[in-house]
């Protein structure tokens, strides 16, 4: 008979507890990266925010509980904050510029990641955050329709009209360039 | 058909494959930093957290439900709920002073103090209140007692008879009905030395069941002493007017006055004095009213209590029910409001939020 003082338990837990948030980061941290990159359209802005959405992550993974979604859900949604709050920020420090924030995409080169057309590159760099950020979990993250919905504070219905539209554009505009 | 959101829709699928096959991947340096962060250990369940507020609002309101209702369940007890005394007593005031007693409906729950003479029997537990051995009192007690029936009337009549007469007392009137088809009765009227008033009082109610008592003491000796100082007052007259008579240089006129007046006063002093003696007189004497009865009056003093202890428990259920019902209507109506203030502050809060995030995620 093996007896486990507390101690050890406490240590065995704690090392469970690592290994599966690791475990969880690792997996998901592409994804992660890709939603925010298509929501920034900035790559540098992007590896910070997912950098602080895993940080986030870290503080509240006691709370997390895989019976009411998977853990992608769960780090999107963090990462929506964090790029949010990045937004907002954003958004007040042009405020007391007084400055309009031009358009960071045209400065980066291939902000969407390499592989993507120029034309789809311009088209997506057209969209707003909004629509590329329902790109992303759609088509990128392949989340179903209602989990993207819960994610977004929308409606399964208005999440399929954002990412309907979404693409509409992008096509429009392909073809408009070429 | 394709889809709604397009995803299905051949229109678009080259654009998908290509939005697809170039998804990006973390660079290095995201993978180290998670790397890193995934080394550190996760901090545990903190033992003091901060509720949430719905975790909040669901306990705050049955607290707020459950210390009302207390509230009111404690108003009501000490509004009056709960029994009633069975019966009411009246304590002496006291000598000297004008006293009354009321015995309770039902003497088997009398509570007056216990007999403490002689010989007593322990049943019989009626009020007591002795006269006084330095004052002069009138002393008046009224019984009423309950006997079998009939028969026993005309014997417990008898009975009170022979004990009035056995103290020395005299019977003032009696007044005897057991014949007929309604109820028995008699009423007798007795005086006996006030010294002997408790004793039958004693014997008198073991001629039945004591229904009612009832006692009055009034101070006599004030009055007396009052009457004896006016005796006093015109014995000095009298006494002045017979100095002065015996002055032999008096002439006839006002020899006749001081004459007529000390007539007068003799007559007052007689007066007074025969008025003196039959206080005293009355005052050595108690009265008692004996009413013998077979059937007790209905007294509208004492609610009956439930005797049975479902009955009870039911009502006490009930009550605590209603308790219950009147504390949630209070709570509702004291917080309904504000609880509605709060649910729309917050709806306008989220719109607020969702319309600022609209706005953001369109110009970014």
């Amino acid at each position: 008979m093996v007896t486990i003082s507390r101690r050890a338990a406490k240590a065995e837990g704690a090392q469970s507890a690592r290994s599966s948030f690791g475990a969880v980061a690792q997996e998901h941290l592409d994804d992660v990266y890709r939603y925010l990159l298509y929501f920034t359209r900035n790559p540098t802005v992007a590896e910070d925010l997912a950098g602080e959405t895993f940080e986030r992550a870290l503080r509240a993974w006691h709370r997390f509980d895989p019976r009411r979604g998977s853990a992608k859900t769960w780090l999107c949604q963090i990462a929506r904050s964090a790029a949010l709050d990045h937004l907002r920020a954003e958004s007040r420090r042009t405020r007391r510029e007084g400055s309009y924030a031009r358009d960071q995409a045209g400065e980066v080169e291939s902000p969407f990641g390499e592989g993507l057309s120029p034309a789809l590159e311009r088209a997506l760099g057209r969209l707003s955050a909004g629509e590329r950020e329902v790109i992303a979990l759609r088509v990128l993250l392949e989340l179903d329709g209602d989990t993207a919905a819960r994610l977004l504070g929308i409606t399964p219905t208005a999440c399929s009209t954002r990412l309907s539209r979404a693409l509409h554009k992008l096509e429009e505009t392909i073809h408009a360039d070429a | 058909m394709p889809t709604r959101d397009g995803l299905d829709d051949p229109r678009f699928a080259r654009t998908l494959a290509e939005l697809r096959a170039a998804a990006p991947a973390a660079p290095a340096s995201a993978r180290e930093r998670v790397l890193e962060l995934g080394a550190r250990v996760p901090p545990t369940r903190s033992r003091l957290r901060l509720p949430g507020l719905r975790t909040l609002a669901l306990a705050i309101v049955p607290a707020c439900a459950a210390a009302a209702a207390l509230a009111l369940a404690v108003t009501r007890i000490d509004g009056g709920g709960g029994e009633r005394a069975a019966g009411t007593t009246v304590a002496s005031r006291g000598y000297g002073q004008a006293a009354e007693s009321l015995a309770p409906a039902r003497q088997d729950r009398a509570h007056g103090p216990a007999l403490n003479l002689p010989g007593s029997p322990a049943r019989a537990r009626s009020v007591q209140l002795a006269p006084s051995r330095a004052r002069l009192q009138n002393y008046g007690v009224s019984m009423r007692l309950i006997v079998r029936d009939r028969r026993a009337v005309s014997a417990a009549t008898s009975r009170a008879l022979q004990v009035t007469r056995g103290l020395d007392g005299y019977v003032v009137s009696v007044s005897y009905n057991a014949a007929g088809a309604g109820p028995g009765g008699a009423s007798l009227r007795v005086r006996v030395p006030v010294d002997k008033v408790q004793i039958a009082i004693v014997r008198f109610s073991r001629l039945g069941r004591i229904d009612a008592q009832r006692i009055r003491i009034d101070d006599a000796q004030g009055a007396v002493d009052r009457l004896a100082e006016r005796v006093g007052t015109f014995g000095r007259r009298v006494s002045i007017y017979r100095s002065a008579l015996e002055n032999d240089t008096l002439r006839a006129r006002e020899r006749v006055r001081l004459q007529l007046a000390l007539d007068a006063a003799l007559r007052s002093r007689a007066n007074l004095v025969r008025q003196r003696e039959a206080s005293i007189r009355r005052a050595s004497y108690a009265s008692v009213s004996l009413e013998l009865a077979t059937r007790s009056k209905a007294r509208e003093v004492v609610v009956p209590p439930v005797d049975g202890r479902i009955e009870r428990a039911a009502e006490r259920a009930l009550g605590a029910l209603e308790t219950v019902g009147v504390a949630l209507v209070y709570l509702t109506i004291l917080l309904g409001p504000l609880v509605l203030l709060g649910v729309l502050s917050l709806a306008g809060l989220r719109l607020r939020r969702r319309r600022s995030e609209k706005r953001l995620l369109a110009s970014a």
